[in-house]
């Protein structure tokens, strides 16, 4: 792991330029959209006074000035004010982050898991019928929108057994006791996460399937089994040397399960990232909306650095800088 | 324990029973009246719940339970003089003898939330507040007819005006709820929406604010020490559900108790539910079709099409809107009669809108020179095709509806009109910058067509089309200056009659709003001022009270 601190100074410097960039497109692409957030206060209120916010907030400096102080305080640690929520930015990020990673880390944690499992079980009955439906079945959960299926688990979830269909909380949360209140998030977890899960298990399970498969036609596998290696313990073995896929793909899909899950946070009523970032675009709030890109971004380069990370861990041959096994001969 | 203890205790049990006991009061069944939790699905989070600051819609309905104005408007929205005006902080009032100056007296057992005493000073740093150029306003420029607010001493607040008007009396009340000095005025007031009361409100409401969870709800719980008597429900709370499907889930799914503007769609579902009823909302809101009157391109020029008033008028008989509104809104809309809800409208009868009348629109184009000279189904002259775009949010399906059926209708006068699905603020902006041929918009209409100024006058800044007649201008104002009312009604018909023969737009729709409400609750009749207007004499039915409504006012965790 040593041997990564130079390559993980690079990789942190490389990253805080994606970031950089990342958040001064978006706030390049926010000022050159239609409507400001006087335009976003709407028809009912009267041009002179959208006239006069503009004023007071500055909204009539030009891009480059309003840029420069955006740049200043960003630097500063200050994210800005929220102009729909009318308080500072920093809370309505941490809050909306929070409320990300409670739904979306087990559901991460879930999909990866079952995904591996399932796609290693299919693997080992690649071609059989058991593969094949478990592959269609997969594929078509993976294929459904995610707003449709998040409405046929609140059809069977919420009519069937009474689950929550919306909200992070009842709204009488406040009135339970301790034991009820916690009973109440964790019901309320239950639709959205399975949501997020089941489009997830369609992901890893493909990429743990195809890897698998290939890893289990290599030579070695073939080799081991006929020295008489159990077969359980040459499946381990095979399995360990299909990691690297799944993990790439994890390190990428889990930035895109932070901020990208939007639809499903609309539909289940979870004020996360995404759901964040959609209203504070719609009310064109740029401090909020580049905030957002900010955390994005960060995930997603925190995703990449810990996925090289563990993919060093699963194969130590890669910190070396060898890629893969040269034939040698005796 | 000891007997002090003893004693203590059985005290503390006799007080909190009598306390229970006067703050429910109980039918003849023994059931209480008082008590329940209706939870409201918002389709937003207020930005603020300072008045002044968060006075959009969706800050409404609590603003107007956590806060009071000096006096209520009456059921019929009368706004001329004070007649219909129901005392609310002020107990009662003075005119002085030439009519520019009003003492408000207020009422000494009001207090705010916080125990203080509301004062004269409250009042005047209220209207400092909303006539500030450093807070942004859109009350601001309608109380612009008020000189300034005196202290006269703490239970007395003096309104002075600038000149005489039937409004008078509706300008020092309706735009202002009364704001806490105490707590404010140290605040400069550019960082007024940065104070911690736009989170954590202090009023003087019957109900007081309990809780905000940012993206979630916001809660209010009865003042059961207000001195005009607690309200009936025990709390009220604002689930904010952005998303229209999620929050009809959330609906029919018994989260929420109440679903305001419910779409038709949605009208038959809520009558196929046993616990949920259809409650009309009247509102005052009216929906048209806007011609640009001055060249986009070149504002100082005309319009090369909608210039003409007789293209405006052929357009306007062009549309069967009898037809266009029964397939755009079904039975939940009514054909609109002028810039105005007929609800409003002193005399409906006393002027005459344009007809459906397609040959009469096709001979008025084509004396105005408009024809098909290349034959191609599109009227033309010197070269330019009677061509246009109409501009729609694609947010409102209705709108959307109302945008084809136009364009079909046109089509049949030989007009080619091309529909424009903008997102709403890109829609906006077009309609700031004037920067469209036509465009469906909307108006919420104020008590007395007071905003009648803003809207369609050559002053208002919300006359997007930019109609200017000084006849109508003249009417408009007359109308709302006389203290004459048959005079009032006569320039009110002139001003309707003027704008509809000059046709600066189509006047489309009146759409019927309705709500959806769990059938437990019994409530007043909804006002078209607002469904909560009367929020603290809703009630709970006792006997069919669900879990909810059966927590009572005890203390939630934080």
């Amino acid at each position: 792991m040593l041997r990564l601190l130079p390559g993980l100074a690079t990789r942190l410097l490389q990253g805080l330029i994606v970031v950089f960039t990342a958040a001064t497109l978006a706030f390049i692409c926010l000022e050159l959209a239609p409507g400001d957030q006087a335009t976003a206060l709407g028809e009912q209120v009267p041009l002179a006074v959208r006239e006069r916010v503009r004023a007071l907030r500055g909204l009539n400096d030009p891009l480059p000035v309003q840029y420069l102080r955006w740049m200043r305080d960003i630097v500063r640690g200050d994210f800005g004010w929220s102009v729909s929520q009318q308080r500072p930015a920093l809370p309505v990020l941490l809050e909306a982050s929070t409320n990300s990673l409670m739904l979306v880390a087990p559901a991460f944690v879930l999909s990866l898991g079952l995904g591996m499992l399932l796609g290693a079980w299919q693997a080992v009955h690649a071609g059989t019928w058991r593969d094949r439906w478990s592959g269609r079945l997969t594929l078509a959960v993976y294929s459904v929108p995610e707003f449709w299926l998040a409405f046929l688990l609140i059809l069977f979830g919420h009519g069937q057994l009474g689950l929550p269909a919306t909200g992070m909380v009842n709204d009488m949360h406040a009135y339970y006791g301790l034991l009820d209140r916690l009973q109440d998030r964790l019901a309320h977890l239950v639709l959205p996460v399975i949501t997020v899960t089941l489009v997830g298990i369609g992901i890893f399970s493909r990429y743990q399937r195809s890897s698998l498969q290939d890893v289990l036609q290599q030579p070695f596998v073939r080799t081991a089994l006929a020295g008489g290696l159990a077969t359980p313990r040459v499946r381990w073995l095979a399995w360990r040397a299909a990691l690297l896929p799944v993990l790439t793909v994890a390190g990428l899909v889990l930035p895109a399960f932070v901020a990208g899950v939007v639809v499903i946070e609309q539909v289940f009523l979870w004020p996360g990232l995404g759901h964040t970032m959609l209203m504070a675009i719609a009310a064109r709030d740029a401090d909020v909306v580049t905030g957002c890109v900010i955390i994005g971004s960060s995930i997603t380069v925190l995703g990449a650095l810990l996925t090289d990370m563990l993919r060093v861990l699963v194969d130590p041959r890669l910190a070396t800088g060898v890629s893969r096994i040269e034939p040698t001969e005796r | 324990m000891t007997p002090r203890a003893l004693l203590s205790r059985a005290s503390a049990a006799l007080l909190s029973a009598l306390a229970l006991a006067c703050a429910a009061p109980s039918d003849e069944a023994g059931n209480s009246t008082t008590g329940g939790t209706l939870v409201v699905v918002a389709p937003a989070e207020p930005r603020s719940l300072l008045p002044a600051i968060g006075e959009a819609s969706q800050a409404a309905p609590i603003l107007a339970s956590l806060y009071e104005r000096l006096a209520d408007i009456g059921p019929t929205l009368e706004t001329a003089g004070d007649a219909g005006f129901t005392p609310r902080l002020a107990t009662r009032w003075q005119w002085s003898s030439d009519s520019l100056s009003l003492a408000f007296t207020l009422d000494s057992t009001a207090r705010w939330h916080d125990g203080h005493r509301v004062s004269a000073h409250d009042v005047r740093f209220t209207f400092r507040v909303y006539t500030s150029d450093s807070v942004a306003t859109d009350q601001g420029s309608l109380v612009s007819n008020i000189d300034s607010v005196a202290v006269v001493d703490s239970s007395t607040a003096v309104f002075w005006f600038k000149r005489r008007s039937p409004q008078q009396f509706y300008d020092a009340t309706y735009h202002m709820y009364i704001m806490p000095a105490h707590r404010l005025d140290s605040i400069p007031l550019g960082r007024l929406a940065e104070s911690p009361l736009a989170r954590d409100p202090v009023g003087t409401g019957r109900f007081r604010f309990a809780r905000w969870d940012a993206q979630q709800r916001i809660e209010i719980v009865a003042d059961t020490t207000h001195p005009k008597g607690r309200p009936y429900l025990d709390r009220v709370i604002f689930s904010i559900a952005p998303d229209f499907g999620a929050a009809t889930i959330k609906l029919f799914a018994g989260e929420a108790d109440l679903l305001e503007n419910i779409k038709p769609e949605n009208l038959a579902q809520v009558a196929r539910t046993p616990t949920l009823r259809v409650v009309d909302n009247p509102a005052m809101q009216y929906r048209f079709l806007g011609f640009n009157l001055r060249d986009p391109r070149n504002p100082t020029q005309p319009h090369p099409l909608f210039g003409d008033v007789r293209v405006r008028r052929a357009l306007s008989m062009a549309v069967d809107r009898e037809r266009v509104v029964r397939n755009a809104y079904d039975s939940l809309g009514l054909v609109a009669l002028a810039p105005a809800p007929r609800a409003l409208i002193p005399d409906t009868t006393a002027f005459t809108g344009l007809p459906f009348d397609l040959a009469r629109a096709r001979a008025l184009l084509d004396s105005a020179g408009w024809t098909d000279s290349d034959n191609d189904g599109v009227r033309d002259r010197n070269g330019v095709k009677l061509a246009f775009d109409i501009l729609a949010p694609n947010s409102s399906p209705a709108a959307q509806r109302l945008t084809v059926l136009l364009q079909a209708q046109f089509k049949a006068v030989g007009a080619n009109a091309t529909p424009q699905l903008l997102e709403i603020n890109s829609l906006s902006e077009r309609v700031d910058e004037r920067r469209f041929d036509t465009y469906t918009g909307g108006w919420l209409s104020s008590p007395g067509l007071v905003g009648m100024r803003q809207t369609w006058t050559s002053t208002g800044d919300g006359n997007a089309v930019r109609y200017r007649n000084p006849v109508f201008d003249a009417a408009v104002d007359s109308a709302l200056t006389t203290f004459d009312r048959a005079a009032s009604r006569r320039h009110w018909a002139q001003a309707f009659q003027q704008i509809l023969d000059d046709a600066p737009a189509i006047w489309l729709a009146e759409p019927r709003v309705f709500m959806a409400l769990h059938r437990r609750f019994i409530v007043p009749p909804t006002r078209p001022d607002g469904w909560y207007t009367n929020l603290a004499e809703w009630r709970v039915d006792p006997a069919q009270r669900i879990d909810r409504d059966r927590i009572g006012l005890g203390g939630a965790a934080r």
